[in-house]
């Protein structure tokens, strides 16, 4: 099974059907959006976008087969035992909310950032990840936070002379 | 080569050794090393943000410190794409891809050193090549037009129907996405919007930068994260960490081939304006993968990091030819060069390849200088850099996030480039997750707007008589060499 799936590529996942899908969708939105266009704008687009859905199609085709065929495989495994197929583990169940998780916090930043500025933004940030996310001590969270601080003035504003927003609380101080 | 071009070359590195001249080398490569590491900080814009102070400077000075701008960001870039999967500089995103595997398997040291020694005579190489062919090329180059330009996207593009693993089908559509994504923004020939969905943002199309962030640091993060792994290299103890400094750097001189081969190809790319580091990385490491028969590339092979890393170096003296003889940028940092030169009243063409020539060089020896002492300095510290990853993930983690973000929003400035690597971010990881290729991605990416720019070109040009493909000569030696490499392998892929 597991040479089958590198020689095909697909885990039959709810996962990856979606994602496919919504490759599948950015490729004909953006194939829809040559509808407007002139001819000569939007010949290269096409020479590539129609094969391309066509390609995800298939993709996505396969990725559904895989699913039907590891369900009917897990259907014959269980049926004696009368358990219920979800078809998700629990060890999958706990990897999706850890991507949850951590996907949560990556924007996080920006969030912050947005909110506080580029300097505070990213300081909050780190002495949060440091004291909650790490479990670091309070002390050592704040030392974090306040060299973030410094490095970020030091080495983007003051060496680089670099463009950092102040966020939406310094526009309105 | 003339015993006057000689005189000058000589003439020129006495320039450079003599006190006080030898500080604006030393100084500019250290300044040069420390904003690579940063990423989204190029060199040319470390370049940039030097003009003011140059004002006044002695035109030796200027040029000494712009060869150690243009030199010293190159090599550095690859240290944070090795140890963290973090681009530097946008062509070390060609190094990581072999580069960061090897770092998870604590082989950091190795790669680094590999990478330093590329980088090193890679460098070399594009500048004895430059001091070489500065007679013979410099005319060649106002020739060089959009059938060329198109055949290298097309070179380029082919390569990655060879370095694609596992489904053929997924890696052949990433590649379709890079290129719809590269496609956003004004089209090449008619400058409508295309793709734009009435944002300004996306005027422009995307920036690779933050592209690049997103799909390899940013992804790596939410990887990182997400399955609780300790450390990147899975290693807690600096003992436990395989691979050494000598390793590295003999494994470049292994690999002499390969080495020349992607040096040619930095040095040749260097030289056509327009073209860039990047671009000249990603084909010398889809060189690297065409030529792989034992399919360990991108999984942590260190010809997958001496490949890119000598391209990238040997570009910077190619791209000084068109620069100094002709006037003619060939990236970013020479055309700010142009621009500073312009300033200071050194004019390229005539004056700097004759009465000038002496100048030529010690910017020449500069750029040279540069580059051996951010590799010396690389491989002195690749002991030490390593230890980042034994360094526990949670703790690594908010640094890299940090950087990332603060890189995307450095390269431009805008706070759209951060949500773009965020969403990059996630996108790169599911890529990475249902094994979709995340190289095939950026390769059409890096490729999608000079094949489209340049086929419209061509066609155009073919349709008005104002161009004859197949009698250009340089058309008839690119096809054959597109032939020569790439259909053997797709065979041999067939057979096998």
């Amino acid at each position: 099974m597991k040479s089958d799936r590198a020689a095909t590529g697909s885990t039959g996942s709810v996962e990856a059907i979606a994602f496919t899908a919504v490759l599948l969708v950015f490729t004909l939105v953006m194939l829809a959006a040559t509808a407007d266009l002139r001819p000569s704008a939007s010949i290269v687009p096409r020479m590539v976008g129609v094969p391309l859905a066509a390609l995800l199609c298939y993709r996505l085709i396969r990725e559904a087969i895989e699913r039907r065929q590891r369900r009917a495989a897990s259907a014959d495994q269980l049926a004696g035992r009368g358990a219920a197929i979800s078809g998700v583990g629990p060890d999958e169940h706990t990897r999706t909310h850890a991507e949850i998780s951590a996907i949560l916090w990556l924007l996080a930043l920006p969030a912050a950032s947005t909110i506080l500025g580029f300097v505070v933004g990213p300081a909050f940030y780190v002495f949060i990840w440091a004291r909650f996310r790490a479990g670091e001590r309070t002390g050592f969270a704040i030392a974090a936070g306040a060299f973030t601080a410094v490095a970020i003035l030091i080495l983007f504003d003051v060496l680089l002379g670099a463009h950092l927003p102040m966020g939406v609380v310094g526009l309105l101080l | 080569m003339t015993p006057a071009v000689l005189s000058a070359a000589w003439e020129g590195l006495t320039l450079v050794f003599a006190w006080p001249n030898i500080l604006y080398p030393i100084g500019g490569t250290l300044v040069a090393m420390v904003v690579a590491l940063l990423p989204g900080l190029s060199g040319a814009a470390l370049m940039a943000l030097a003009i003011p102070l140059t004002f006044g400077w002695d035109p030796l000075h200027v040029m000494l410190l712009y060869g150690a701008l243009l030199g010293g960001a190159t090599f550095m870039g690859s240290v944070t794409a090795i140890l963290l999967n973090i681009p530097g500089t946008a062509p070390n995103a060609a190094t990581l891809i072999d580069g960061y595997p090897m770092a998870q398997k604590g082989l950091a040291r190795t790669a680094l050193a590999a990478s330093a020694t590329a980088s090193a005579l890679g460098s070399s190489f594009g500048v004895v090549l430059l001091i070489a062919l500065i007679p013979v090329v410099a005319p060649v180059i106002p020739k060089i037009g959009p059938a060329e330009y198109l055949l290298l996207a097309i070179w380029g593009l082919l390569a990655i129907g060879t370095i694609i693993r596992g489904s053929v089908a997924k890696g052949l559509a990433a590649a379709g996405l890079g290129l719809m994504v590269a496609f956003i923004g004004f089209d090449p020939r008619t400058a409508d919007p295309r793709f734009t969905f009435g944002t300004l943002y996306l005027l422009d199309g995307l920036s690779v930068v933050p592209v690049f962030l997103g799909i390899f640091a940013l992804a790596e993060v939410i990887d990182l994260s997400a399955s609780n792994r300790v450390t990147i290299s899975g290693k807690s103890r600096v003992e436990e960490l395989g691979g050494s400094t000598v390793d590295g750097i003999v494994a470049v001189f292994r690999n002499g081939g390969l080495f020349l081969r992607s040096s040619a190809i930095g040095t040749v790319v260097g030289m056509i304006p327009g073209l860039g580091g990047t671009v000249a990385a990603f084909i010398a490491w889809g060189e690297a993968a065409r030529t792989d028969r034992t399919a360990t590339m991108g999984s942590g092979d260190i010809r997958g990091v001496i490949a890119p890393e000598a391209a990238n170096d040997a570009k910077d003296g190619g791209s000084l030819l068109p620069t100094l003889a002709l006037g003619i940028p060939a990236s970013t940092g020479t055309a700010v060069l142009l621009g500073v030169m312009a300033i200071h009243g050194i004019r390229p063409g005539q004056e700097l390849m004759n009465e000038g020539l002496p100048l030529t060089f010690a910017l020449i020896w500069s750029l040279f200088l540069s580059n051996w002492i951010t590799s010396a300095a690389g491989l002195s510290v690749a002991g030490p850099l390593c230890r980042l990853t034994i360094v526990r993930t949670r703790r690594l983690l908010p640094p890299i996030i940090v950087l990332a973000t603060l890189g995307a929003l450095a390269y431009r400035g805008r706070i759209s480039d951060v949500w773009v690597a965020m969403l990059f971010g996630v996108v790169g990881y599911l890529m990475k997750k249902h094994h979709w290729s995340r190289v095939a991605f950026v390769m059409a990416l890096v490729l999608g707007s000079l094949f489209e720019q340049n086929l419209q070109l061509t066609l155009d040009l073919q349709r008005l008589g104002r161009m004859d493909f197949w009698a250009r000569p340089s058309v008839v030696v690119l096809v054959g060499l597109i032939a020569l490499t790439t259909f053997p392998i797709w065979l041999r892929r067939r057979r096998s």
